[in-house]
């Protein structure tokens, strides 16, 4: 085991305490359980897509078409619920095999035609888009059945809410796949090195493209905590969201070139980014001036990651 | 099955691209425990001999037989599969992970298996590495310590532990010090050397005729696109060696040097 200061996380853990520290002096708002557990609720969307990405980028690709998917996915799901009057649980398991079949495409012309997961996902961010709302001609769906509800605002035991144990249990199983699974320890071979990972006789396309359907399959999942959330779903749903969950996982030190990192870290990156958010929030930040600072936030955590990989690679 | 069974023989190894003829009827044999070294200039045919005798291409004739079987390599995994390990220059480790996982990289002892989510059992892996790397006479201190934070010398040394220790008939080594410092190379030449003492047979393909002939049992000599002589060690010297490579010493006026060569291609 590595000792704490050598995690990839390390930073994030550091940044996210200080934060914390900064945020209770400067609000009074800032530290009671209420709001505590209202940025956890807050942070559990995107952890999820953020725990899915994870995958993607530490096989050195980039999934940005996880908002887009997400809002398919919710779109799909809700209108069949709403509309069609179709079970809860079909239209849940609906949201799934549209997650995963999206990711088997991306995965397809990443893996197996060698297009760069830039493109193919920058294609999908409007193409999964511009499909979540002609699927679903444009309609908001509000009122959703049992069990969303529940998922969304209903609490385990009375006390923890839902999204936030979704959350949990969802970043124990992926920590425990990349750790000690054969899908995990291959994800960071190939990072490290594909063509090494190639000759030691890793299916190395297979197995990327199984990252994309993770993070496909995160999507329908975020989908479905998202709507619970929200009550009600449509297809413009989880705007942007990709940014966000690429900023997570990178404020949680994985490196964008692949190889390096942590699903802890990505946990850890979700909470900050919404902390930003909520802080600014509760110092009256105006919305314009957040959306800067997110933005400038992502730019600073690249730059320290290729500082970090310069200084790796003089050693 | 007696010790004078060759691990491998090679008769007729014929390939060419298009036109070009890369490698034209090598013949050749590696005994048991043996280390042989493959020299010659660039274009001379090495790099297209090692790759068809470790799988990466199939020849055009010829034939290649491991303890007397015959056998043909459909790929560098069917030919790890069927007992040669092969040390490329390129390494093939993943800097981000660690000793262990980098020994069974693509071999993982498993607890479970479920395909991709079979469960790794990381306490086999590692005390097996442990005592892979002892037997090979590799020092690492922190196990857990990633590759990235270890020199060239350290990681060619795990390379090279890895290989030893899933070779079930020999260990082909690409230019395993082209890229290290002098201390570095010493300590890989070792490491090289504790493998002959322990009979694992290796072939060794290197540029630096010092090495070689402080490494080999025999020499094998190729010039263009031909193996050209075959001479022992012990009964050359480095002058002899460069005179075939460069064809200024013909193979013909060196005694035995094309031997072994011709009785490879009469014996079946």
């Amino acid at each position: 085991m590595k000792s704490l200061t050598r995690q990839e996380w390390y930073g994030a853990l550091i940044a996210v305490l200080v934060l914390g520290i900064l945020l209770s002096i400067a609000s009074p708002y800032f530290l009671n359980s209420r709001n505590l557990s209202n940025i956890l609720v807050q942070a559990s969307v995107i952890a999820l897509l953020a725990g899915g990405q994870t995958f993607v980028i530490l096989t050195g690709g980039v999934d940005l078409a996880v908002g887009s998917l997400t809002a398919l996915t919710g779109a799909v799901a809700g209108y069949m619920m709403i509309k069609l009057g179709i079970n809860p649980y079909l239209a849940i398991g609906a949201a799934f095999a549209i997650g995963a079949a999206v990711g088997l495409f991306n995965g397809y012309l990443v893996a197996f035609v060698g297009i760069p997961s830039f493109i193919v996902t920058l294609g999908g961010l409007t193409l999964w888009r511009g499909l979540a709302y002609d699927a679903t001609g444009g309609y908001d769906m509000s009122g959703l059945p049992a069990p969303f509800p529940f998922i969304g605002y209903g609490d385990l035991f009375g006390i923890i809410p839902m999204p936030i144990v979704v959350m949990v249990v969802f970043y124990v199983s992926m920590s425990f796949v990349l750790s000690s699974t054969k899908l995990g320890r291959y994800v960071y071979a190939i990072g490290s090195n594909e063509m090494g990972a190639r000759q030691v006789g890793i299916n190395v396309r297979w197995y990327k493209l199984g990252v994309y359907v993770v993070s496909g399959l995160c999507c329908a999942l975020a989908a479905i905590v998202l709507i619970g959330r929200m009550d009600s779903s449509s297809g413009k749903i989880a705007q942007m969201f990709e940014l966000d969950a690429i900023a997570a996982v990178i404020l949680g030190g994985t490196s964008l070139f692949g190889g390096r990192g942590s699903i802890i870290g990505s946990l850890l990156g979700a909470i900050l980014i919404t902390m930003i958010r909520n802080g600014m929030n509760l110092l009256e930040i105006s919305q314009f001036k957040q959306m800067m600072a997110i933005g400038a936030v992502v730019i600073i955590a690249v730059w320290i990651d290729v500082i970090r990989r310069k200084r790796l690679l003089r050693k | 099955m007696d010790s004078q069974t060759p691990v491998m023989k090679i008769r007729g190894l014929t390939k060419h691209y298009g036109g070009v003829r890369a490698l034209t009827g090598a013949n050749f044999s590696l005994a048991a425990g043996e280390h042989a070294a493959i020299v010659g200039d660039n274009g001379a045919g090495k790099s297209t001999f090692v790759r068809l005798i470790t799988g990466a291409e199939q020849p055009n004739s010829g034939e290649i037989l491991l303890d007397a079987q015959r056998v043909n390599f459909a790929s560098p995994l069917d030919a790890r599969d069927q007992g040669i390990e092969t040390v490329y220059q390129t390494l093939a480790l993943a800097e981000d992970l660690d000793v262990p996982a980098n020994i069974f990289l693509g071999r993982e002892k498993v607890l479970l298996k479920l395909g991709p989510l079979s469960i790794l059992d990381h306490k086999a892996m590692r005390e097996e590495s442990v005592s892979m790397l002892a037997t090979t006479g590799v020092k690492i201190q922190d196990m857990s310590e990633t590759l990235r934070g270890m020199s060239g010398g350290q990681r060619q040394c795990v390379a090279i532990a890895r290989a030893a220790g899933f070779a079930k008939k020999l260990i082909i080594l690409d230019e395993p010090t082209a890229a290290l410092g002098v201390q570095e190379t010493a300590r890989v030449e070792e490491i090289i050397k504790g493998l002959k003492l322990r009979g694992v047979p290796l072939i060794i393909i290197s540029h630096n005729l010092r090495q070689v002939f402080e490494l080999s049992d025999r020499i094998w000599v190729f010039r263009q696109g031909r193996i050209i002589a075959s001479v022992l060690t012990s009964s050359s010297n480095p002058e002899q060696i460069v005179g075939l490579i460069t064809g200024a010493v013909n193979p013909d006026d060196v005694p035995g040097a094309t031997e072994l060569i011709k009785d490879i291609a009469l014996f079946h």
